[in-house]
């Protein structure tokens, strides 16, 4: 399976708002299985690792998981793959 | 193993009357291995029969050949988690070097066992996955509404959720209670559904 480049920068930015909330591939899954994700831990965390392709809804569920859990934290939010790629990147982040 | 509640969470033994024997100090909330694990100090009994410390205990287990005792507490990282005891049928058989022998086997064997699992850890596991689970459930009942309202795959309904949350800022768990509760906006948000 290749990596578009989208999923590359969604991929970066959701290990870099993980990093900053201090939040653990674990928590993150677990969290991402509560709200529906259908991957499981090890495909998720070799997904972070860059090592494996997953499904779009899967990327987003994971965005969603990560920015749900830091709801409270200031730090920066991961991406949806609307957000990305083909979208207008002139467009500011949401606060 | 004992969780800070002294609810027992985990246990072994290697006959059946040890486990006749520890099941009463658990359901009387009382008996030397209770003891040793609260005050984190080895117990020695040389009679149960004229033991007077534990006396709802020593009489429930008078049928038990069980007559001398010793308990040492399993201390892992200075937190008592449990104990482990040994049971002999004539009375007397144990004496204070015993209980010193017991305690070197303990130390080790507390470590090994803290490593292996927390008194905690089944507790902690079983309530965060009941909640994973709960909104897991909640999530997928509101897909399946969508997708027979709709007409539409179960990834299209979980997407069509996830942009409502997005759009009205809530989490998907709370768009999903929405739409089970049979209400097809956010109240919050007029008349507005949020979907594209």
């Amino acid at each position: 399976m290749g990596f578009d480049s989208s999923e590359w920068e969604q991929r970066r930015r959701l290990q870099a708002a993980l990093a900053a909330a201090q939040v653990s591939t674990g928590d993150l899954w677990l969290y991402y299985f509560g709200i529906g994700g259908s991957v499981g831990e090890y495909e998720v965390e070799a997904y972070l690792q860059g090592l494996l392709s997953l499904p779009e809804l899967q990327r987003d569920l994971l965005a969603m998981a990560a920015n749900e859990l830091f709801n409270d934290h200031a730090g920066p939010r991961a991406p949806y793959s609307d957000e990305l790629g083909s979208g207008d990147p002139s467009r500011p982040e949401d606060p | 193993m004992l969780d800070p509640h002294a609810r027992p969470v985990s246990s072994g033994s290697t006959d059946s009357v040890v486990e006749r024997a520890d099941a009463l100090q658990y359901e009387l909330v009382q008996g030397p291995c209770l003891t040793a694990w609260a005050t984190q100090e080895s117990i020695l009994i040389h009679d149960v029969a004229t033991e007077a410390r534990w006396p709802n205990w020593s009489a429930a287990v008078v049928d038990l050949p069980i007559r001398s005792v010793i308990s040492t507490p399993l201390i892992a990282d200075g937190q008592a988690i449990g104990a482990m005891k040994i049971y002999a049928a004539s009375p007397g058989a144990f004496e204070d070097a015993t209980a010193a022998l017991m305690e070197l086997f303990a130390s080790p064997a507390a470590t090994l066992l803290s490593h292996i699992q927390t008194a905690e850890t089944p507790e902690r596991i079983s309530d965060s996955l009941q909640s994973a689970l709960y909104s897991r459930d909640l999530i997928n009942r509101a897909c399946g509404i969508l997708m027979e309202r709709h007409t539409i795959t179960e990834d299209a309904a979980l997407q069509q959720l996830m942009r409502q949350a997005r759009a009205t800022r809530s989490t998907l768990m709370e768009v999903s209670a929405i739409v089970l509760a049979g209400v097809a906006s956010d109240p919050r948000r007029g008349s507005s559904d949020g979907l594209r």
